[in-house]
């Protein structure tokens, strides 16, 4: 007997339908396809990225590395440098001759000469043919030659020439956006990413459709005779407010000050130089003529160095009088010889390259017992590590024009790359050449590298910079969660939640052109009261609390669930009040009545910046003096006192707290401030409009919703028993909050502070709009600044597809990923870690 | 404190919490403690002003969305309210004539007193330089002045101490123009082919009504001829200049097939020219028809203006409105900027093309984005087998969604408009190169990106909801013999539909308010024309587009003359705020709806 095929003993009677297998099959594979094929690509957005970005670090430590053959670059060159799109780059040969060369192709594409006579007008542009027929027949009064040249920052140059003649001016590349219908027809049909010569100049068509026109402008003033009759030997020049100062060594061992200031005449237009001159009590001994000769920033310092490392500093704050300030040694080793001696950006670090590869770097501090005239001594800050391979000296130094990074390059025709202040190795970059490298140049965006050597160009591609982001939001988000999933009253929660979630689906451009607009204009008014908001903002909060405290208890317990709406009402409009109040007279006491000028450095001591980066230091060493001194000696006492007299005690309390923090601030910022240190230039330092403390306050908008409601949740997600029997045992929900919730849901509450953390650093829109774009990397929080994301979006649209430049921005794309990508991830794990843990208690 | 945590009755208040005794107030547990020698002070365990400092944080955080939506709203609201013209005289003797947009206070400085002392203006203040009183702040005004070809400024600050005279003249008129900005004068007279025709402000005001609706007729048909059929010549010309080429390309230039184009060419060529100077001629005639009309205003400095009836957009003489008019006035204003084109520079007119481009890029995208998402939601929770794989994976799709929104710009500029669109170029468009046609940032590259960047919400949504209903129902459903696919598309998805709906909702919202991406992929300031209209395949995919978070940007940073710009930037993003928070609200309350419609449904 064979068993029934089906259990209740019948056969089944309907058959499914073929269509609905046929539908089944259809749907499983279309939808494990289709599904499987979306999160492909989704995942694909960083596979892209990758296959983009990753060329850049193919061997040969950094792709982009470009060798660029030039033909008259066998001579030494005294300078190179390169426009800020790596275009072009301009070198000045000794004999006088500048040369303009292509990138792409190391063609040179104009040739002139640089002489003494200024009859040669600045303007005169030859093409590179005509040039080269006028140098050789050169007129029958040979022009002085050029002995002596200085380069210094955004193109300034001063040039010394053989009959002790000077000239300064500017050698910068220009650019500038042509109409198509000015343009020969052949330009016209320019295609994008394409360029063509025009005008003496480079002419590329950017990806939006724009013709922009590349070009080098050379201005050089007139002549001004400061060492008659000797040759110039060295010149360094700085541009001050009001005008050029040259410091000049002729080859009869005079050295001078000249001091140029220019007068136009309004009639025939023409500029007549005058100049003020002071002679340096400097002799020639022993050591002959110095190698090396530099000129600070503020013009108050004039050093000269000599090959075996002996260094003078002048002070010359005084024109009328300028006195020796000391003598340096600066090698230890004498079988060294100092081979490069260059500023960096700002003209006040010395970097000094030697003959055994190494490079240190020197500045001047004020010690409080200098016994030099000036009261300052220059003092050896950082000494990177010699090359690899021993006996290769560094030849040349190049310097960045924006930031703190700088290139050695080495006799073995290698060059580093090196940020200055971590003493980071950002590249070692080697030509394939054994020759020493003969000039450097660090791209002006800080984005690649140009080297002479070998007769060629050579150009490499490097990464920029960090994002940087203040989040004043992440208190205030989290301290506003556990208000409101424990103290807040269900029926207004329910109010309140969505209202600040409503916040989180604001547009970032809105945010971005409100901190633009609306919020950078009105804050720099009120700078000194916006400061103290930080104060006086917890300030009126905390006293708010204590002041409560104080009402008979039938009142605070009437009162207590309205708390949101007391705080809200008084204790926040009372601290706004507070801070603008306290503003101006905040402002006369610490910053000298005027805090832009303060910023500045123009006026008052440092004690003012101190107060302000000390006082959250100062306030958070009395908390723990306080509870760790003090709360014992009270609570013990307070055993037997009624409850108005410890609400009493517990408002003095806070006072001696606040008086105490307040103290401690003062006191350390007046002890810095007489040890010498001035923290302006630091985290403090010009305040710029759209600045760091601008994007960190409009940030919290964007991220405030985010980070409370992950908290929220995490808070809320706390078993409920847990709660009860917290309160069961008698503590008060304030100590249950902070001892037993907090605590549990510590997990959640990391997780919504990374992922916060995460949306900040991507940010684009508010950055953009509201941090002012200045590519400057200072921590200075009043200064402007450029994100990552913020330097994609505007440099983009820019670069031509393919090129190192676009490779670049593709790796900052990456690296955004990364960074979020890793940030939520961590986030997530923590937070189901956490959800597990939650569900266990 | 723990010292106070003995098994006591707690003392505290205990907000929200019912059932817990109040402190104990009464004298008789209060003999009871000190009886016992235990401390009753709770209160430092209280931490009252701990719970202050975090309310005070949610409040600030309240105070924070609140400020910043009445201001958008009352700055967004207040742009197009017709305020009244002031003329004002000062000491030094000019007067001007303007609208007076915003008030500031500011401390004068020395060279202040100094110039009012030199114009003998006895309200300057007194303060002298030297004395060592503070100088209070004195109010000044920006007066929106206008006429700008005549005085090259647009806006002109004058403090109060500065001003001898101000009066609000009867017939002062606010005149919008189509180019030069605002023009602020008296009408004086009407000119027909530069005879006089009325005289007199109220005549000549009544006049230039009289013949607007003659005006605009023949503006409506200049605009016709102006865009669609100079459009359609201009697109017979280059359909046949690409033919051509493509004659060229495949068969070589002596070829006898190029030959035959070319005559073809041509033929259309002349053919089309002739069009186009036909056409040309009528708009002449129409311009001077209409140039015939002028009406001659003077300024508050005296100055006397032609300025042609056509190039007015709208007038008013703004210190006689009465309240109805104002609001008619107002609402003419809104009409406008919701209806029509930029002008200026954008800082005028409408931003119909934005607002457009917003739509369609939003809608472009979700016909992208919700089938792609729904698909990856129900291959992860129905069919692939759960493990650390597929856990992996959904972390790694959540994750997506807090990649910063330029991340997925670059991938689409790299990928789509770059690798993709150039594909299609080099098939499909080979004529028109080197000029790209999808080789670019446009509509359908945006939508494709935004797709991308809103895909992570979509499937977290979907995903959500999928995992929302109850297994229950699905072995109810296996049990009665339906298949998996049955089961799915009968069953779950419908029961989804609330949470699929509000993802997809939720990722409009997120893509309509996004800007950056858009900035590399194909937003521009100013597109001349809409990616859907009457030529051609009637929508263009690979075209630019304007759109409203962009224009907010261009707007703010970019525009010329940013005085006049700024009101305009707060009325834009009224819109686009009004625009998400739309989109948010719909998807909050087709949740509740559908939700209740199947929990009724449920078993």
């Amino acid at each position: 007997m064979t068993e029934p095929k089906q259990f209740t003993g019948r056969t089944r009677q309907r058959k499914t339908r073929w269509t609905v297998h046929l539908g089944d099959v259809v749907a499983k594979n279309l939808i494990t396809v289709g599904g499987l094929g979306t999160i492909i690509a989704v995942l694909m957005v960083a596979v892209f990225l990758v296959v983009v970005a990753f060329p850049l670090f193919l061997p040969g430590s950094v792709k982009g590395q470009a060798k660029i053959a030039s033909p008259d670059l066998s001579n030494k060159p005294l300078n190179l440098a390169a426009d800020e799109y790596q275009l072009l780059a301009w070198t000045l040969f000794p004999d006088g001759n500048l040369e303009v060369i292509r990138l792409d192709n190391g063609k040179v594409m104009e040739r002139r000469a640089i002489s003494a006579r200024a009859s040669e007008a600045p303007a005169s542009t030859q093409p590179a043919a005509d040039a080269e027929a006028a140098t050789p027949a050169a007129p029958a009064e040979k022009p002085p030659v050029l002995t002596a040249w200085h380069f210094g920052e955004s193109g300034t140059v001063a040039l010394g020439f053989a009959d002790g003649s000077t000239r300064v001016g500017t050698i910068a590349f220009e650019v500038d956006l042509l109409d198509a219908e000015d343009l020969p027809e052949r330009l016209r049909s320019l295609a994008v990413g394409k360029l063509e010569e025009h005008d003496g100049g480079l002419l590329e068509r950017l990806p939006n459709g724009q013709l922009r026109l590349h070009k080098l402008a050379v201005k050089l003033g007139e002549p001004v005779e400061s060492t008659p009759g000797s040759p110039v030997r060295l010149i360094q020049g700085v541009n001050l407010t009001d005008g050029p100062l040259l410091a000049v060594l002729s080859d009869d061992g005079r050295l001078i000050l000249n001091s140029l200031h220019t007068k136009r005449n309004f009639l025939t237009k023409k500029a007549t130089i005058t100049k003020e001159e002071a002679t340096l009590p400097f002799k020639p001994d022993a050591h002959g003529l110095p190698a090396h000769m530099l000129l600070s920033g503020m013009g108050d310092n004039v050093l000269l160095a000599w090959p075996d490392g002996r260094l003078l500093r002048y002070d010359t704050r005084d024109l009328e009088a300028p006195k020796l300030a000391e003598e340096v040694a600066l090698l230890a080793d004498p079988a060294q010889r100092v081979t490069a001696f260059q500023f960096m950006l700002g003209n006040t670090t010395i970097l000094v390259g030697d003959s055994s590869g190494r490079v240190s770097a020197w500045f001047r501090i004020k010690p409080p017992r200098a016994t030099t005239v000036d009261g300052s001594l220059l003092v050896k800050a950082r000494e990177l590590p010699s090359s690899a391979t021993a006996g290769t000296g560094v030849v040349c130094l190049g310097v960045s024009a924006r930031s703190r990074i700088f290139a050695a390059g080495y006799a073995d025709g290698s060059a580093k790359l090196y940020q200055l202040t971590s003493g980071k190795l950002l590249a070692d970059l080697k030509t394939t050449a054994g020759q020493p490298l003969r000039a450097l140049a660090v791209a002006p965006k800080d984005d690649g590298l140009l080297a002479v050597g070998d007769g060629a160009l050579w150009r490499w591609a490097v990464d920029p910079g960090h994002p940087e982001t203040t989040l004043l939001g992440v208190p205030i988000a989290l301290l506003a969660a556990v208000f409101s999933s424990e103290f807040l009253q269900p029926k207004a929660k329910i109010r309140v939640k969505p209202l600040i979630e409503l916040m989180a689906s604001l547009p970032s451009v809105v945010l971005g052109f409100l901190a633009a607009i609306v919020i950078a204009p009105a804050i720099k008014d009120v700078i000194p009261a916006v400061l103290l908001l930080f104060v006086c903002m917890p300030t009126a909060m905390l006293l708010g609390g204590y002041l409560f405290q104080l009402l008979p208890e039938r009142v605070t317990l009437r009162f207590a669930p309205y708390r949101l709406l007391l705080v809200g009402l008084i204790s926040l409009p009372a601290g706004i009040a507070m801070a603008f109040l306290l503003g101006p007279a905040f402002e006369r006491i610490a910053f000298a009545g005027n805090i832009e000028s303060w910023l500045d450095g123009q006026r008052g001591s440092g004690v003012g910046g101190w107060l302000i980066l000390l006082f959250p230091i100062s306030a958070i060493a009395a908390a723990m003096i306080i509870n760790r001194f003090i709360s014992p000696v009270v609570r013990s006492a307070a055993m037997t006192w009624s409850r108005e007299r410890c609400a009493v005690a517990d408002l003095c309390k806070f006072l001696l707290g606040l008086g105490v923090a307040l103290g401690l601030a003062v006191a350390g910022s007046w002890l810095l401030t007489l040890a010498g240190w001035d923290p302006r230039g630091t985290y403090i330092g010009t305040y710029v409009q759209r600045n760091a403390l601008v994007v960190g306050f409009v940030m919290g908008f964007a991220i405030i919703p985010l980070i409370y409601t992950i908290a929220d949740d995490a808070l809320s997600a706390v078993p409920e028993q847990l709660r009860s029997a917290s309160l069961g045992a008698g503590a008060t929900p304030w100590q249950t909050a902070s001892r037993i919730i907090i605590p549990t849901a510590m997990s959640g509450l990391f997780s919504a502070v990374m992922i916060g953390v995460g949306r900040a650093v991507g940010e684009t829109m508010i950055v953009l709009m509201a941090a002012g774009n200045t590519p400057v990397r200072d921590l200075n929080m009043f200064n402007g600044f450029r994100t990552l994301s913020a330097n994609i979006a505007v440099e983009l649209p820019e670069a031509v597809r393919g090129s190192t430049h676009y490779r670049t921005l593709f790796l900052a794309a990456l690296v955004l990923f990364v960074i979020t990508f890793i940030l939520n991830t961590v986030a997530e794990i923590v937070r189901q870690r956490f959800r597990k843990r939650a569900f266990q208690l | 404190m723990s010292r106070v945590a003995e098994p006591t009755p707690p003392t505290g208040p205990a907000s929200g919490i019912p059932g817990v005794p109040g402190a104990p107030a009464t004298p008789a547990q209060s003999i009871y403690r000190t009886s016992r020698g235990r401390a009753k002070t709770s209160l430092f365990a209280h931490g009252e002003p701990m719970v202050w400092l975090t309310g005070g944080a949610l409040a600030l955080a309240i105070f924070m969305i609140l400020g910043l939506l009445s201001l958008i709203f009352v700055q967004g609201m207040k742009t197009f309210w017709p305020a009244p013209v002031v003329q004002v005289r000062t000491h030094a003797g000019a007067t001007m004539m303007g609208e007076v947009t915003r008030v500031d206070h500011f401390v004068p400085t020395a060279q202040n007193y100094i110039d009012g002392a030199k114009t003998g203006n006895a309200a300057a203040p007194a303060t002298q330089p030297g004395s060592t009183e503070a100088p209070a702040p004195v109010r000044r005004r920006l007066i929106r002045t206008g006429n700008f070809e005549l005085t090259n400024t647009h806006y002109t600050w004058v403090s109060d101490f500065e001003i001898a005279e101000e009066t609000l003249p009867a017939w002062a008129m606010v005149v919008e123009r189509t180019t030069w900005g605002r023009f602020y004068g008296v009408p004086e007279a009407f000119l027909v082919d530069g005879k006089v025709e009325t005289t007199g402000a109220e005549e000549t005001w009544k006049r230039m009504k009289g013949v607007r609706a003659e005006l605009e007729a023949r503006l409506d048909a200049r605009h016709v001829l102006e865009t669609d059929e100079i459009g359609r010549v201009n697109g017979a010309i280059e359909a046949a200049r690409l033919a051509l080429h493509g004659v060229e390309l495949r068969e070589g230039a002596s070829s006898p097939a190029y030959a035959a184009e070319k005559t073809h060419f041509d033929d259309i060529k002349k053919r089309s020219n002739d069009e186009f100077a036909a056409i040309t001629v009528r708009i002449n005639d129409l311009n001077r028809d209409n140039d015939r009309y002028k009406v001659v205003m003077r300024t508050a400095a005296g100055q006397e203006a032609r300025l042609v009836a056509a190039e007015i957009v709208r007038a008013y003489p703004a210190n006689q409105l009465s309240f109805l008019q104002k609001v008619g006035v107002y609402l003419s204003r809104w009409w406008e900027f919701l209806w029509d084109e930029p002008r200026e520079a954008n800082s005028e007119g409408g931003v119909f093309p934005a607002i457009f481009g917003t739509i369609v890029m939003t809608l472009l995208m979700s016909v992208a984005v919700v089938p792609l998402g729904v698909l990856a939601a129900l291959y992860l929770r129905e069919y692939a087998r759960a493990g650390l794989i597929v856990s992996m994976v959904r972390i790694a799709v959540n994750n997506l969604a807090g990649v910063p929104s330029i991340v997925f710009g670059v991938f689409g500029l790299g990928f789509f408009c770059y690798i993709i669109g150039a594909g299609i170029d080099q098939v499909l468009f080979e004529t028109s190169l080197p000029n790209p046609t999808f080789g670019k940032g446009g509509l359908l590259w945006a939508s494709f990106t935004l797709a991308l960047l809103t895909l992570p919400v979509v499937i977290v949504a979907t995903e959500e909801a999928l995992a929302a209903v109850p297994g229950s129902m699905r072995e109810g459903s296996y049990a009665c013999g339906a298949s998996k696919w049955q089961t799915i598309h009968r069953i779950v998805l419908p029961r989804a539909l609330p949470g699929i709906m509000t993802g997809m909702i939720l990722a409009m919202a997120r893509g309509a308010g996004e800007v950056a991406p858009l900035m590399l992929v194909g937003a521009v300031k100013l597109a001349p024309e809409l990616p859907i209209d009457a030529t051609g395949p009637f929508i263009h995919p690979q075209r630019s587009f304007m759109h409203l978070g962009f224009h907010i940007f261009d707007l703010a940073f970019q525009s010329p003359n940013s005085e006049a710009a700024k009101p305009m930037v707060f009325t834009t993003t009224l819109l686009l705020i009004a625009l998400v928070a739309a989109l948010n609200i719909t998807a909050i309350w087709i949740r509740t709806r559908l939700r209740r419609k199947f929990v009724n449904n449920q078993f």
